[in-house]
């Protein structure tokens, strides 16, 4: 054993009770499941190591199983290395042996030999091939061919445990993100992790931290965060693989528990994908739930950890391709309950007569992406800054800016509310004052940190009341839309009053003119004309003939009904 | 040969930083603003959208803080970018009136000022022209261009920003470029250089274009500001590190040199500041003939077409609306662009786009044109072929073609139908220019134009379009030479070219 000094080994000892053991426990329990053993009520449910979830056993198996091949690796065997705080000699070395995707062991590796010594060799020269080939030559007989490196500094551990402490001091998922996001900056910053060959979400990872496409500074941002989650709504998102079916449920007054009773997640196996939504809704009392059939989710989720970040236009228009196609397979790919109103039949029907042909299946993916995204670079432009600015009345409480380059997001930071706040509390109501406060902060920023091209401000009750309506079951049927009005007059009214502010708003201006000029009507049925698929029109035959005979008849039917009505 | 002149490349992490070390190079700003001097700097602000499409705020702020520094008593930004658009809205749309006011800017709208009139006869086509009064009365006037390529000048740059200091009149004149008949847009840029040179070219090559430019290319980062106070030696050095060559490549800079107005023999430039070597990189160009590299959806049938008239606006019309036309294409069948004199006949009569006057005229007997004008179905007809007229069909006025064109089935172009436009009527790039002076009368005068349609289209296109003498017109498509090919006639040759409907104050040559 190499000397440690007491810092070090301390470290060590902690990541051997707080991360070694229980990974190695859902390692274990894992190799059960896949010999069909039963589980024991305490197998039953786990909680994830170094976060604040915890999860059905079988669900995380069946997940890990679809989902570490796409993120990480095809399961296969590690040689695990920690350095010490230089990062130059190896204190301790362990080899996790895999054999047809399963785990089979984690060895402790003696470092007497010559072995340690020419590794740390590669090691300092920073060339992870030679490494790789190297280990594999030295421990072939022990379990053949060493597929992936990892080397971490011991110093990563002591991050980790910052993590946990954060937890255990009751934080919440808010300030858990937020300690993740420092402790990956820290990671990055000093190089304390390293994979040969870098998985696709670490390499995502380095893209994030080494291009700094995230600036956060928590005094950044007012004391009163915001809070995305409604505390009194569950949701439930399903998820339906080939051979299983896993459902997880978010509770807002227990975040970090995703776990579904047992017998509900046994019955929504045997249901079928149609119905699963509505099953899962009505078994688990969810506000809301959502099926997903796993394949095309991991097809997408492949997509958007592959690409280096920030994606070109030929990577996002793939992946929107991917996306909307996903959408487009409404009932066979995806299901949601309650579902829409706009996607029920008997609203989609008479709205096809009224020349408003939306149909969700006809979602022209192969057209839409391109629009989206060349497009957006004729109409906002290939580089631009925008600041949002949220706003509790004429408090600001957060002010990020967001930058584009060649339509890809390229950095997230965020700017001292402090500078901002004496610009807003001496609004007075009104549109107009929020304008003109938006505008001197958009050039205050431009000052301060680079020219911003547009500015937003929106206020933190405009987004409640959007979120309630979205969320609610008021939009979802026709006799609970009257219910609505009162919540869309509010939400109109809020924006009058500077709701949400836009600058520069010429544009936006010219629009609204020219909308009402030619009639919104014919407007919005243009428009809902371009995101599906039309059928081309024949010019010859018979075919209009038989549309205008089947138009008048439904029409004349529809005509006596209220005649009808009316006589009696 | 000794250097003559000094072109300096700042190279940093912000344009200001950029602009300072450019002109740390030079030996400073003060060599051409002194104390008390009123600077005016022009943008290229030609969309409401940003980089790399138009000039960067921090472009303007980093000079006005030189000048300031330098003593100047005023620093004014002033534009006129686009033919029939107010250029209030395009400062406002970007938001920069605001902005530059607030640093202490004066914003100066051209189109809403004064003019003053400037006459230089050795000038090759645009021999006349009114130029902004605040340029005039300013000591120095300092051109700020973005680098991008272009569809007809290969890139925009110092010598082709000039364009918008002219009024919408004066820009609409000589656009079409056909050499053979006296006119040229080139030479028009160049002859608007001679008139009225800048002191000062500051190119933004912070964020650069290539590809469609001037409005839908792609954009790169190469992080340089490029300085000097020849602008042709500035857009030569701005060229090199795109990669094109500035005598043989780019007429702009070819003719300038020519004609002795700048510097384009990188020999003769001596850079300062950043190596050329180190930042060079090959800029795509963007794509000339409307007729090669159509996208999916869209055919394009072109005849003798100008090419800095209908070619120039009808590539436009594709870079903008590429996207649609595919979707229509998968949905109701390709669309047919007939342009330029007579050209190809379509190989289907419906959904036929003509565009441009030529077009209409020359294509007045084909086949299409006797087919109903409204096909589909009854509570949505199409029609089956729209006009665009006008010479060429200026600004969006194409679109508003289109739009009747597809109404009914192309809601995401007919959406474009109410965009303020300048009717084709008032602005032509024919030389002409006002409607009681514009000798062609097919473009204001429908009933005229309807009466005899088919004596012009049965003749040759109207002989007075083209030089006195027929054998010099050439046929660009029949001999297979490009225009970037063809040679500039030298200044003392230009008086053998006779320029037909020339408006011109001296030469009273205006027919009506």
């Amino acid at each position: 054993m190499v000397e440690l000094s007491k810092s070090e080994e301390e470290l060590i000892n902690w990541a051997r009770t707080q991360v070694k053991e229980p990974w190695l426990g859902i390692f274990r329990v894992a190799e059960k499941i896949t010999r069909g053993s039963i589980l024991t009520p305490e197998e039953s449910e786990v909680a994830i190591p170094l976060s604040p979830f915890r999860a059905d056993y079988r669900q995380l198996y069946f997940l890990f199983r679809e989902l570490l091949p796409v993120f990480v690796f095809q399961p296969a065997n590690l040689f695990i290395i920690v350095l010490d705080s230089e990062g130059k000699r190896i204190i301790r070395a362990y080899l996790q042996e895999t054999r047809y995707s399963n785990f089979v062991s984690l060895k402790n590796i003696e470092l007497s030999g010559q072995w340690g010594e020419k590794a740390e060799g590669f090691i300092a020269a920073d060339d992870p091939r030679p490494l790789r080939d190297y280990l594999s030559d030295c421990f072939r007989d022990q379990a053949g061919e060493i597929n992936w490196v990892m080397i971490a500094n011991i110093r990563l551990f002591k991050v980790l445990k910052e993590i946990l402490d954060g937890l255990e001091s009751n934080g919440g998922l808010s300030d858990y993100l937020v300690n993740v996001y420092l402790a990956l900056k820290k990671i990055y910053a000093n190089g304390w992790i390293s994979f040969s060959p870098t998985p696709n979400i670490l390499a995502r990872l380095e893209d994030i931290f080494r291009k700094d496409m995230i600036e956060y500074r928590s005094s950044d941002l007012f004391p009163q965060s915001y809070e995305p989650v409604s505390k009194s709504d569950i949701f439930v998102i399903v998820l339906r693989g080939r051979d299983f079916t896993v459902a997880l449920r978010l509770d807002p007054r227990d975040p970090g528990n995703l776990t579904v009773d047992k017998e509900v997640y046994d019955r929504l196996d045997r249901i079928p994908f149609r119905k699963l939504a509505k099953a899962a809704a009505r078994k688990t009392g969810a506000k809301m739930a959502i099926a997903l059939s796993l394949d095309p989710v991991v097809n997408l989720l492949y997509e958007l950890v592959s690409r280096p970040l920030p994606y070109g236009s030929d990577d996002q228009i793939t992946i929107l391709r991917k996306l909307l196609s996903l959408i487009k397979n409404f009932k066979r790919q995806w299901t949601i309950c309650p579902s829409p109103i706009a996607l029920k039949n008997y609203v989609r029907l008479p709205a096809r007569l009224l020349g408003l042909p939306y149909d969700i299946t006809n979602l022209a993916d192969w057209f839409l992406p391109q629009v989206i995204v060349q497009g957006s670079g004729i109409a906002l432009g290939q580089h631009f800054r925008t600041a949002l600015i949220i706003l509790e009345g004429t408090s600001v409480q957060a002010v990020i800016i967001l930058e584009h380059y060649d339509g890809g997001l390229r950095k997230v930071k965020t700017f001292p509310v402090s500078e901002l706040h004496p610009l807003f509390e001496r609004t007075g109501p009104g549109y107009r004052s929020i304008r003109e406060a938006v505008i001197k902060a958009k050039h205050l920023i431009w000052e301060k940190d680079g020219w911003i091209s547009f500015a937003v401000s929106i206020q933190k009750n405009l987004l409640s009341e959007l979120r309630s309506l979205l969320l609610g079951k008021k939009l979802t049927s026709l006799f609970r839309l009257p219910f609505a009005f009162p919540d869309l007059v509010r939400i109109f009214k809020l924006l009058r009053k500077g709701g949400m502010v836009v600058y520069p708003d010429i544009s936006l201006r010219e629009a609204n003119k020219w909308v009402k000029k030619r009639g919104r009507f014919w407007v919005y049925s243009s428009l809902i004309q371009i995101p599906f698929t039309r059928k081309r029109p024949r010019t010859r035959g018979l075919l209009y003939v038989k549309s205008t005979i089947i138009a008048a008849v439904i029409l004349g039917v529809i005509a006596g009904i209220i005649l009808r009505l009316a006589a009696t | 040969m000794t250097k003559k002149e000094k072109v300096a490349i700042g190279y940093g992490n912000d344009r200001i930083e950029c602009i300072r070390r450019a002109f740390s190079a030079l030996g400073g700003i003060g060599r051409w603003v002194k104390p008390g001097h009123r600077v005016l700097l022009k943008p290229n602000i030609m969309s409401a959208i940003g980089t790399p499409t138009i000039t960067h705020i921090d472009m303007l702020k980093g000079l006005y803080l030189l000048c300031r520094e330098a003593g100047a008593k005023e620093v004014m930004v002033g534009d006129n970018p686009v033919c029939g658009m107010p250029a209030r809205k395009h400062f406002e749309g970007a938001g920069y009136t605001r902005a530059l006011e607030q640093i202490g800017c004066k914003v100066v709208h051209f189109d809403e000022e004064d003019w003053v009139y400037r006459y230089r006869p050795e000038n090759f086509c645009l021999k006349d022209m009114h130029i902004p009064k605040a340029i005039a009365d300013a000591d120095v006037w300092i051109t700020v261009p973005i680098a991008k390529t272009h569809e007809a000048c290969v890139t925009t740059l110092g010598i082709k920003n000039n364009h918008g200091i002219l009024p919408d009149e004066d820009k609409a004149r000589h656009h079409r470029g056909r050499t053979e008949a006296g006119t040229s847009l080139w030479e028009k840029f160049v002859d608007i250089l001679a008139t009225c040179k800048p002191h000062l070219c500051v190119t933004d090559m912070f964020h650069a274009m290539e590809g469609q430019g001037p409005a839908f290319g792609k954009i790169l980062e190469p992080r340089l500001v490029v300085a000097s106070d020849d602008v042709v030696a500035c857009d030569t050095v701005v060229q090199e590190l795109m990669g094109i060559d500035s005598l043989t490549e780019a007429p702009l800079t070819r003719i300038a040199h020519q004609r002795g107005i700048g510097l384009a023999d990188m020999s003769r430039i001596e850079v300062l500041g950043e190596r050329v070597d180190n930042h060079r990189r090959k800029f795509i160009r963007a794509k000339w003939y409307p007729e090669v590299d159509t996208p999916e959806g869209l055919v394009v049938l072109a005849g003798d077409v100008c090419h800095g008239g209908c070619q120039m606006i009808l590539r436009y019309l594709i870079d903008t609306c590429h996207i649609a036309l595919g979707k229509e294409a998968r949905e109701f069948g390709p669309t047919y662009i007939l342009c330029g004199d007579r050209p190809p006949p379509p190989p289907e009569d419906r959904f036929v786009l003509v565009f441009g006057d030529c077009a209409i005229y020359s294509t007045w007997h084909y086949r299409y044109r006797r087919k109903p004008r409204k096909i589909g179905p009854w509570w949505s007809p199409r029609p089956g072929y729209a006009d665009v007229p006008g010479c060429c069909p200026v600004q969006l006025g194409w679109l508003r073609g289109f739009a009747n064109l597809l109404r009914g089935y192309a809601p995401l172009v007919s959406l474009f139908d109410g965009l303020e436009i300048v009717e084709a009527e008032r602005y032509s790039f024919a030389e002409g220019v006002p409607l009681e002076k514009n000798p062609r009368r097919w473009n204001w005068d429908k009933e005229w134009a309807r009466k005899y349609a088919r004596e012009i289209a049965a003749s040759r296109p109207p002989s007075y379009i083209y030089a006195a003498n027929e054998s010099i017109k050439g046929n660009r498509l029949k001999d297979g030479v490009r225009p970037v090919d063809m040679d500039v006639a030298y200044p003392r040759e230009y008086s053998r070219i006779q320029t037909v409907e020339s408006y011109s104050l001296i030469s009273g040559n205006s027919k009506d």
